[in-house]
């Protein structure tokens, strides 16, 4: 019980370095090669080709199941 | 031993957690001071007290800002005489990007920058772009987060509504 409650109190502490990033710190996060695609349109093209190459398309987002028609 | 932990536990998450309320509807506008751009001085949205005031916080990196300045500029000049008055704070980190951005929109009310952000700290703000409509006595009467083309007319009519109110 108390090597639980010891752990629950210092992961506490610990969690409270965690904050969230405010609405107006996110200058930095909003610069475009801070994003997950930082090529959008290249990122576009090669997937175009891949799945040329593959015949089968999809799974990668919302749309699409691989029929070709998106 | 339980009730005991469970004190602990509480001190820690009190001790570490800082709670400070949003600026909301009926509330004073807290005091806070943004620079102005060519450094002469600060902006305080409290000096402002008398007249109905649009309080928008802007950043360079946001884009609906980039929409919503050029209005409010517009909004400044149509309702000048009736005792309103337009205040930006840029809350960009880096002034300099912020600086920037005001020369290529050339916005003529006062502006000030907040790289500290001492300014959102104080009014908690829960978005970006954020605009706090305040009344001639001080209080917060409107908050509005984002900016669409679609707004503008809202929030013309907030304008006449607290210019129309004594």
């Amino acid at each position: 019980m108390s090597r639980y409650a010891n752990s629950l109190v210092f992961s506490l502490a610990i969690l409270s370095a965690c904050s969230p990033v405010q609405p107006w710190q996110r200058g930095i996060l909003a610069k475009p090669h801070m994003s997950l695609d930082p090529a959008p349109l290249e990122q576009h093209i090669h997937q175009h080709v891949h799945e040329s190459r593959e015949a089968a398309g999809g799974g990668l987002g919302a749309g699409g199941g691989g029929c070709g028609c998106k | 031993m339980k009730r005991k932990y469970l004190a602990i536990i509480l001190a820690v998450h009190f001790l570490v957690t800082d709670t400070v309320w949003a600026a909301a509807p009926g509330t004073p506008v807290p005091s806070c001071q943004a620079r102005k751009p060519d450094g002469t001085g600060f902006i305080d949205p409290r000096d402002f007290i008398g007249k109905v005031v649009y309080l928008d916080f802007w950043a360079s990196w946001c884009g609906p800002c980039r929409q919503s300045l050029p209005f409010l500029d517009e909004l400044q000049r149509r309702y000048k005489d009736r005792g309103f008055q337009v205040l930006g704070i840029g809350v960009d980190e880096n002034p300099g990007e912020a600086r920037k951005f005001l020369i290529g929109l050339g916005v003529g009310f006062p502006v000030g920058l907040d790289p500290d952000g001492d300014c959102p700290s104080q009014f908690q703000l829960l978005g970006m772009p954020a605009a706090y409509l305040i009344d001639r006595k001080g209080i917060i009467r409107y908050v509005h987060l984002g900016f669409r083309k679609e707004d503008r007319p809202q929030l013309q009519r907030w304008v006449e509504a607290l210019l129309a109110d004594e």
